[in-house]
């Protein structure tokens, strides 16, 4: 449905968006292990879809952030896969391996007009391949983790008409942190110290807009 | 199982370490002394660097696309509203960035990027430019016409009107420009400064009363100027009017009208109605401005039909009339090329997003 902002709001909305009408299709399977070993746990899902959307809203990032499109876009196909993974590795009882990740495929294509220029041109922001992962190493006794992600992205295309001149680079962001759990007056506190964009790599998700570089975050938790 | 499973694991990990996108762009050569023409495309307001220059090659027959990239390894800016040859240098008037970027006009390598700014330091949005007596003249929306002499390439004097500057044309050694207000305040005016007493502060520009929203402005040889004032977009239409050089009196037309291009005694006009957000009924017509009168209502006589037309222009060499055809303002527009007699003689594709100017290079 179309959201109030994308019916009445100053320039961007229009009071002609429809509602999205979409048929899905879902495939997927998922498998669970337990056990004493070393691998305790592991869980594994892939899904596989197949969506058909019509009258899809969408919203188009025109430079200035506070300034978005929003469209019926017509036809949209769109045919995706994510893989999704979970595993804790017990290697002694006072360290543990926490391994997750998930990897998403996808093409949305416009299929509204086949006489038109943008017919199976890929919706502008979509990227084929997307994902993320994260490993955190844990000593239970002691309080001490340390932990290692990266979150990815592949190229996508910035124009509704895809051309390669204006087509977004791949990123890969990687972060790093080490944190420290122990108690004050009996309550749980933590301190943890992170590394953001540990590479510095230079990169958009919305075009003309860069992500902060390398940075540096120090978290202090209380719980009561 | 385990160790095979350690493997699979661990090579998902290291997957995601080693993909990273890079770009192929394949390299070529521009041509070297060669006649056609530019194609000056404006891009979608904010999406950055869906502008370009385009370079249509008579003798390869072939398009470049992003050709200012390909020669100056740079991107043009967005926004650029007109481009135009003067003498051996091509200018393009850049607004977003406020800059008027100088080139060798047969080969699109830059010259100079002159850059103007508003009195409180901002990027001038510029719009149109005209010449005169080796002098350039560039109207700006903050109410400023900067006249940059065409040797030095530098601004050698300023004009300041409390007015949204748009059009440009001179006659008779004077200056007219049109001011058209704000949304929804729209203005009617056009004001005429002599060229010889330009940048004179102590004296106020004569005003002009003409249609509501006037736009772009051309001279004819004839010493008169026409322009297109675009109305409110809703119930004032836009007018095509005249204004007597000599006598500075508005003579109303009565034509619907777009956008139009003056070659020689003949105006070849564009227009079109919106019916709700869709462009409808797209023509074609011609005005002699000899005779003054219509010469044809339909010019295009094989039954091509336009979706929005955003340019047109007269090859000086053969008298072919060049069409803008874009069939929605996101995707890549063409060019239409009729003969005189108005059958569509080629079709040029794809030449970039929203392409407002067509300027012939003879070599």
């Amino acid at each position: 449905m179309p959201t109030f902002n994308d019916l009445y709001y100053t320039q961007s909305g229009s009071r002609d968006i429809q509602p999205e009408s979409a048929t899905q299709y879902n495939l997927g399977v998922t498998w669970n292990r337990k056990s004493s070993g070393v691998l305790t746990e592991l869980d594994v899902s892939l899904d596989g879809y197949v969506n058909r959307i019509k009258d899809k809203i969408v919203a188009v990032p025109v430079g200035d952030l506070y300034f978005w499109r929003i469209e019926n876009r017509g036809l949209i196909h769109i045919t995706g896969a994510d893989l999704t993974l979970h595993s804790t590795w017990q290697f002694h009882p006072a360290f543990e391996i926490l391994f997750s990740g998930n990897y998403s495929w996808q093409k949305a294509l416009d299929k509204t007009d086949p006489e038109s220029k943008l017919y199976n041109n890929e919706l502008p922001y979509t990227p084929n391949h997307s994902g993320a992962g994260t490993v955190i190493f844990r000593f239970p006794q002691n309080g001490w983790s340390f932990n290692y992600n990266i979150l990815f992205s592949g190229s996508r295309y910035t124009s509704n008409q895809n051309d390669n001149a204006t087509r977004l680079s791949g990123y890969t962001e990687h972060s790093t942190g080490v944190k420290k759990a122990f108690h004050v007056k009996n309550q749980f506190c933590s301190l943890q110290g992170e590394i953001l964009n540990l590479t510095d790599k230079q990169y958009f998700v919305v075009n003309g807009y860069p992500m902060q570089g390398r940075s540096f975050r120090i978290t202090f938790a209380y719980n009561f | 199982m385990n160790s095979k499973l350690y493997f699979l694991l661990m090579s998902v990990c290291f997957f995601f370490f080693s993909c990273d996108d890079d770009d192929n762009n394949e390299p070529y050569t521009p041509p070297v002394e060669s006649s056609g023409f530019y194609i000056c495309n404006e891009g979608l307001w904010g999406e950055l660097n869906s502008s370009s220059l385009s370079f249509y090659s008579l003798e390869e027959e072939k398009l470049y696309t992003r050709y200012f990239s390909l020669v100056n390894n740079r991107a043009l800016g967005d926004t650029p509203n007109q481009l135009a040859i003067y003498g051996s240098k091509m200018y393009c008037v850049v607004s977003t960035p406020g800059i008027i970027e100088v080139m060798e006009a047969s080969t699109a390598v830059s010259l100079k990027m002159i850059e103007i700014k508003t009195s409180d330091n901002f990027a001038a949005n510029l719009r149109n430019i005209a010449f005169h007596k080796n002098k350039a003249y560039v109207t700006s929306f903050d109410g400023t016409i900067s006249r940059i002499d065409t040797a030095t390439l530098t601004v050698d004097a300023v004009v300041r009107i409390d007015n949204v500057l748009e059009g440009i044309a001179i006659a008779n050694n004077k200056i007219y420009v049109s001011g058209f207000g704000t949304y929804p305040e729209y203005d009617n005016k056009v004001y005429v400064i002599h060229a010889d007493d330009f940048g004179n502060t102590e004296t106020t520009p004569h005003t002009i009363q003409v249609g509501l929203n006037p736009g772009k402005m051309q001279a004819d040889k004839y010493g008169n100027i026409y322009l297109i004032s675009r109305g409110n977009y809703e119930d004032i239409e836009t007018s095509f009017q005249r204004i007597n050089s000599s006598t500075d009196a508005v003579d109303n037309l009565n034509i619907n009208a777009g956008n139009f291009i003056i070659h020689e005694d003949l105006a070849y006009i564009y227009s079109y109605e919106y019916e709700g957000e869709d462009v409808v009924n797209p023509q074609v017509k011609v005005y002699d401005v000899k005779n003054k009168q219509m010469v044809k209502d339909q010019f295009i006589t094989d039954g091509t039909t336009l979706n929005i037309p955003y340019a047109i222009a007269v090859n000086p060499k053969n008298e072919y009339v060049y069409i803008a055809n874009t069939p929605g303002y996101t995707e890549k527009g063409d060019i239409l090329i009729f003969n005189p007699e108005g059958k569509l003689r080629k079709k040029i594709e794809d030449v970039g997003i929203n392409p407002n100017n067509i300027v012939f290079l003879q070599k």
